[in-house]
């Protein structure tokens, strides 16, 4: 087990003064701040190997090609993933999208049916609506039960009820509002058991932006068929994600590009064009972020030296004291998962939340911040799990590897200033 | 960004609001939402005999401090206003009903303008439906 008061020292930012306090990081579900090894393999690639890829028979050009591939391979096996599944993205939200233009809209047609729920980011709904939208097929959200977890009762009934016409399952592995965890296993056995035969049985996605941080992901042992990732939510920079699609799918070609232009090709002629056989560069055209990509794969090794496995404990660790402090408090109302289910671990990873009763979510986290503690309030980007529980806003407190129970305990008496404003 | 964004101003006007009601005879009823963070609210207005200017408005509405606050000075601030006047109103002047020196940091400018924002949206609609336009335009 690692010791987060080391670790915060690989971060520098996190040695600020905010508002004359030591700042608290808590927001890291938006995004994870980033190690001094992340920051310097950035700067390394530009002061040593930058160059376009593969097009150059230069030294520099091999550098950076060399560098580019290097990231991804390690990207790649830090998800327990074949770099023939790895396609890198901007983020999530492009891989989502990319799930949807390159997949979806080749295979989905009038009537067919796409289940989401209701717990997900509007970047794991707003593309299947969009994609219903261009072919004429329906969104359905599966319902959550009172604390927030999948209802899995529901979920069969759709399944059910439109049968072979359902034909892409899109889910969250864990919520970035409430930090749920989705049966993601049970899930897939569920839709096995239903749809025996894999030619009718709908594709699964999960989103896996805040899976990634937290837990350790072997993509080959999920049994899914696509994976959606965001590296700055693990220590990476932003602007580079990935989407893991299963080597079948890829090679199958059911898959195909939704970005065209130079490098994806492997001939264009006036008369059409043929497309790289690399899978890589087939689905990466224009010139693509090398330097977040190694800045990725930096991330990638900063975090298997910890552990997932730790990264995972420590996290518990944090997720548990935080509830048994904030539950403790009366003005607050804890929302999402605070108990195991009987015979179960918690299902909460990397988050806690709440709504201070009578005071709005944004004040809440206005006065934290003039304790130096920073928090998210609002939706979350999860404006139909808002809707569906009433809620106007909520604040969320997230972690990282580098928080500690003393970040907790300053939340906790930070929070006493919100009763001395406000008089609730 | 500190706490005088708490002033004893806002957190009076939060609790205890101006024309805070609902109006049952307005001339226009706007609603309007702060999609950042699910704050609402609706304004009611009643206007001149010459439709020159606001005779009486009042809002409903749940938010942050902040949207609250604006939205009540604000709904004192516009009574028997010319109607140019208020749609020449800006978030300089909203940062300073609620006596702040210093621009409202990003994160709140939503909070900030949507009182506001409803306002002028609904004495658009007012010029689309022609109501008032030939007296305003010749002020």
């Amino acid at each position: 087990m690692f010791n987060p008061k080391t670790v915060v020292q690989d971060f520098p930012i996190l040695s600020q003064i905010i508002n004359n306090k030591s700042l608290v990081y808590l927001d890291n579900a938006a995004t994870s701040q980033k190690p001094k090894a992340v920051i310097n393999a950035i700067s390394h690639y530009y002061e040593t190997s930058n160059a376009n890829v593969h097009r150059g028979v230069h030294t520099l050009s091999d550098a950076s090609t060399r560098a580019w591939e290097e990231s991804r391979a390690t990207i790649a096996q830090f998800f327990g993933a074949q770099l023939a599944e790895l396609i890198l993205t901007r983020n999530t939200t492009e891989a989502l999208n990319g799930i949807a233009y390159g997949w979806g809209d080749a295979h989905i047609s009038e009537g067919d049916v796409i289940v989401t729920s209701l717990i997900e980011h509007h970047a794991n709904i707003v593309p299947w609506q969009q994609l219903a939208k261009r072919t004429g097929a329906k969104v359905e959200f599966v319902k959550l039960d009172e604390v927030g977890r999948l209802d899995m009762a529901h979920f069969r009934e759709l399944c059910q009820q439109h049968g072979s016409r359902v034909k892409l399952i899109a889910l969250t592995y864990i919520s970035n509002a409430l930090g749920t965890v989705l049966p993601v296993p049970e899930v897939v056995q569920l839709i096995k058991q239903l749809y025996p035969s894999e030619a009718t049985r709908p594709k699964i996605v999960i989103d896996g932006a805040q899976a990634a941080p937290h837990i350790p992901v072997q993509f080959d042992d999920l049994d899914i068929d696509f994976f959606a990732f965001s590296g700055h939510k693990m220590l990476g920079p932003m602007g580079v994600g990935g989407l893991l699609v299963r080597k079948e799918l890829l090679q199958s070609e059911a898959m195909a590009p939704w970005f065209f232009g130079g490098g994806m090709i492997s001939e264009v002629h006036t008369t059409g064009t043929i497309f790289n056989e690399d899978i890589s560069e087939r689905f990466t055209p224009g010139t693509p972020d090398v330097a977040s990509a190694v800045g990725l794969a930096a991330a990638c090794r900063y975090l298997q030296q910890l552990g997932m496995s730790a990264v995972f404990d420590h996290d518990q660790k944090l997720v548990s004291y935080a509830l048994e402090k904030l539950g403790k408090i009366p003005q607050l109302k804890l929302i999402g998962p605070t108990e195991a289910q009987p015979g179960k671990k918690l299902d909460r990873v990397g988050s806690v939340s709440f709504i201070y009763e009578g005071v709005h979510a944004h004040d809440v986290a206005q006065v934290l911040d003039s304790e130096g503690i920073a928090v998210r309030s609002g939706h979350h980007c999860t404006m139909p799990l808002h809707e569906s529980c009433g809620w106007q806003a909520t604040v969320r407190v997230s972690f990282q590897i580098y928080n500690t129970t003393e970040d907790i305990d300053a939340l906790v008496t930070a929070l006493a200033k919100v009763q001395h404003v406000f008089g609730k | 960004m500190s706490l005088d964004l708490y002033k004893a101003v806002i957190l009076e006007e939060l609790e205890s609001p101006q024309n805070k009601e609902v109006m049952a005879d307005a001339d226009c009823i706007k609603h309007t939402t702060n999609a950042s963070c699910g704050d609402d609210v609706t304004v009611y207005i009643k206007l001149s005999a010459d439709k020159t200017r606001i005779e009486k408005l009042t809002w409903m509405g749940s938010g942050c401090a902040i949207s609250q606050a604006t939205n009540s000075l604000l709904s004192e601030e516009v009574q028997g206003k010319h109607l140019s006047a208020v749609e020449a109103l800006t978030q300089q002047d909203m940062e300073q009903l609620l006596g702040l020196d210093h621009p409202i940091a990003p994160g709140r400018i939503k909070c900030l303008l949507l009182g506001l924002k409803a306002i002028q949206d609904s004495l658009k609609v007012l010029d689309d439906r022609d109501l008032h336009s030939s007296t305003r335009k010749s002020r």
